[in-house]
Formats: structure tokens, C-alpha cells, sequence
């Protein structure tokens, strides 16, 4: 710089307290740093403003994500949702049957129960009689081969 | 024995001071925007200066037995920051990324953010100009004076502080600055010469 005019500290100086300019005398009489110290003053001012509001800008998008990224995150999701839907929906219709079918099932245990307990009563009988069941005469024959029921029969005849 | 033992934990415990880093929470609260806002125009890269920015909180937490209070708590985060930005431009990825250009914050970035109050569409313009040719200037400018530049006059904190965070004496500092504030005049007067020749 020009030893005439003001030196890169005095213009710190004088930019670190603007108020101080007036007892500058140098300013007072030299036009062309006075127009620079001005100059100076509003670009370093609006270079100052200017910073911190971009810094404020950059650090509320680095902390908080901009809410047009959850958009397509909430429309994914639903779209999930309604596949899922659609895809659990008609296997449950499906699977209805079966369930009846679950329920059914001790009936069928209950019959088969109650078949037991009489096989095992027949068997009991068999056991107990003197002849087996198969060599047993029929229903009919014992009816008609029964002495008391003839007799019975003649009566009436006569 | 067991007896000595407790003792000294109980000395050890007692000599444990009490350090504003200790509600770590109402320090980031407080000084976050701050150290985001230097990190940021130093690394000109939003996600880098948001890791720096949370490793200097952590790293105060961390060293906060270390605080004496001799300083302001803004000098001492200033002053990790600035060792944890030396030890980040350091690196080769940062060098690469620094060729390559993609950094967040650029001139565009901070014309857009240019106040404009009661400006005529001209006026608006020219500021906008010296703006953008001031910021090319500071980027230019060496780490160290680039550094002291903005704590100065976008930080607005004292040659002494600065001193203390750059752990350089008072006199450097202001070599530094002098030489910053030349480049930064230098670039003015030639872009004013510019407009006044069209």
C-alpha cells in the first residue's frame, strides 16, 4: 500500500470501531481512502450478515432434513401396506375351512370313542356267553325255535 | 490398606472441579450455531463441518477436567475446532475433494443470502458483485490467513482470543491479518476499477 494512505492496520482498526472514524484525520482529508473505507465497511458488513444467515441455512438442512424426502417415504409405505393387503387378504379366506375342519375334528374322536367302548361291550358279551355271536341261531329262528312262544301261539290258534 | 484406598478416591473426587462442560448440553445449545458457522466457511462442505462441529463438543466433554476457565468457553471450543480443522485439511481425501471443487458454501451461496434493504436493482447488483469477488479473494487466501481473516471479522473476536485459539502470539496474529486484509483490498480496488472502466 501507498505510504500516503491509510495502512492495512489502520483499516482493520478503523473497521473493528467504525465509530472511531471520525477522529481519523486522515479520512477527513484524503477522499480516495475514505471512499475505500466505505466501500469496505458495507461489503465486510454484508459479507458478515450474508455468512451467517447461509450457516444458519446450511445448519438447519444438516440437522433437520428437508420434509420433502418423507413424502415418497410415506407414499412407500402405504403402497407397502396395500400389498400386504392385498396378498394376506385372500390367504385368510382361504384358511377359513381348514379352521372348521379343526373344529370337527374332536366329534369325529367322540364316535370313534363311543365305537370302542361298544366293541368292547360286544366283545365282553361274547366273552360271557357260551357260544360265540357267529354260531349264535338269527333273530328270526330264535323267535320261531323259542318252545314258550309256540306254545303261546297254539293258544291263540285254538 | 483398604482403608488408604478410599481416601485417596475420596481425594481423587473431591479435586474433580466443576466445569461449565459439564452440562454438555446447554454449552451445544449455546455455541453450536457458532462453531457450525466457522467450521462450515472453513471446510465450505455442510456435512463435514457438521462432524467437526459434533467432534468439538465431544472432544470438550471429553478434556473438560483440562478447563481452567482462563479463557472464555467460545475461545475453547474455537480452539478445538480450529486443531480438529488443522488435523482434518491435513488429510489427502480433503486435498482431493478440495481440487475436485464440490464444496457446499460458494459465492452463489452467499449472494443469495445478500440483505437487500431499500437497494435499487443496480445497487443490489454491485453488492452482489463485490460480494462474490471478496469471497474469491478469502478462499485464495493462505490456511492460517484465511483462518484468522474470518475469526476476525466474521466471528468478531479479539486479536488476544485469537491468539490463545491459534496458540500463536499477538503479533503473528496481526501479520496474518495485515497480510489477509492487503489480498482483500487489493481484490476490492481491482474490481472497483473493473465496474468503473464499463
Amino acid at each position: 500500500m501507498n505510504n500516503d494512505h491509510l495502512t492495512s492496520e489502520q483499516i482493520e482498526g478503523l473497521l473493528s470501531d467504525p465509530e472511531s472514524r471520525d477522529r481519523s484525520q486522515h479520512l477527513n482529508v484524503c477522499q480516495a481512502c475514505s471512499a475505500e473505507f466505505e466501500s469496505l465497511l458495507v461489503v465486510m458488513g454484508d459479507l458478515r450478515s450474508a455468512a451467517i444467515a447461509s450457516a444458519e441455512q446450511h445448519r438447519r438442512v444438516a440437522v433437520m432434513p428437508a420434509p420433502s424426502h418423507r413424502t415418497p417415504r410415506v407414499m412407500w409405505s402405504l403402497l407397502m401396506a396395500a400389498a400386504l393387503i392385498c396378498i394376506a387378504g385372500p390367504l385368510a379366506v382361504r384358511q377359513r375351512p381348514a379352521r372348521i375342519i379343526a373344529v370337527d375334528a374332536p366329534k369325529q374322536q367322540l364316535q370313534g370313542a363311543v365305537s370302542d367302548e361298544q366293541l368292547l361291550s360286544n366283545i365282553e358279551d361274547d366273552l360271557s356267553s357260551p357260544l360265540p355271536r357267529p354260531m349264535l341261531p338269527l333273530a328270526g329262528s330264535v323267535a320261531s325255535t323259542d318252545p314258550t312262544a309256540s306254545t303261546y301261539r297254539s293258544k291263540e290258534n285254538e | 490398606m483398604p482403608q488408604q484406598t478410599l481416601q485417596s478416591e475420596l481425594a481423587l473426587t473431591s479435586n474433580e472441579r466443576v466445569t461449565p462442560f459439564d452440562d454438555i448440553a446447554a454449552v451445544h445449545a449455546l455455541y453450536e450455531g457458532r462453531i457450525f458457522r466457522f467450521l462450515l466457511l472453513s471446510v465450505h462442505d455442510r456435512d463435514v463441518a457438521l462432524s467437526l462441529t459434533q467432534d468439538t463438543f465431544l472432544n470438550a466433554w471429553r478434556r473438560r477436567a483440562s478447563f481452567r476457565g482462563d479463557c472464555s468457553i467460545a475461545t475453547w471450543l474455537t480452539y478445538i475446532a480450529v486443531n480438529l480443522l488443522r488435523s482434518h485439511t491435513r488429510t489427502e481425501s480433503f486435498r482431493f475433494w478440495k481440487r475436485v471443487g464440490a464444496t457446499a458454501v460458494n459465492a452463489d451461496d452467499l449472494k443469495s443470502q445478500l440483505p437487500h434493504p431499500a437497494r435499487s436493482v443496480e445497487s443490489s447488483l454491485i453488492a452482489q458483485e463485490q460480494l462474490e469477488q471478496i469471497w474469491q479473494t478469502v478462499e485464495q487466501l493462505s490456511c492460517p490467513q484465511r483462518t484468522i481473516f474470518l475469526l476476525r471479522f466474521i466471528e468478531e473476536i479479539e486479536l488476544a482470543e485469537i491468539a490463545k485459539v491459534m496458540n500463536m502470539p499477538v503479533p503473528t496474529v496481526k501479520s496474518h491479518l495485515y497480510r489477509a486484509l492487503d489480498h482483500i483490498r487489493a481484490g476490492h480496488q481491482a474490481g472497483s476499477r473493473k465496474r468503473g472502466r464499463r
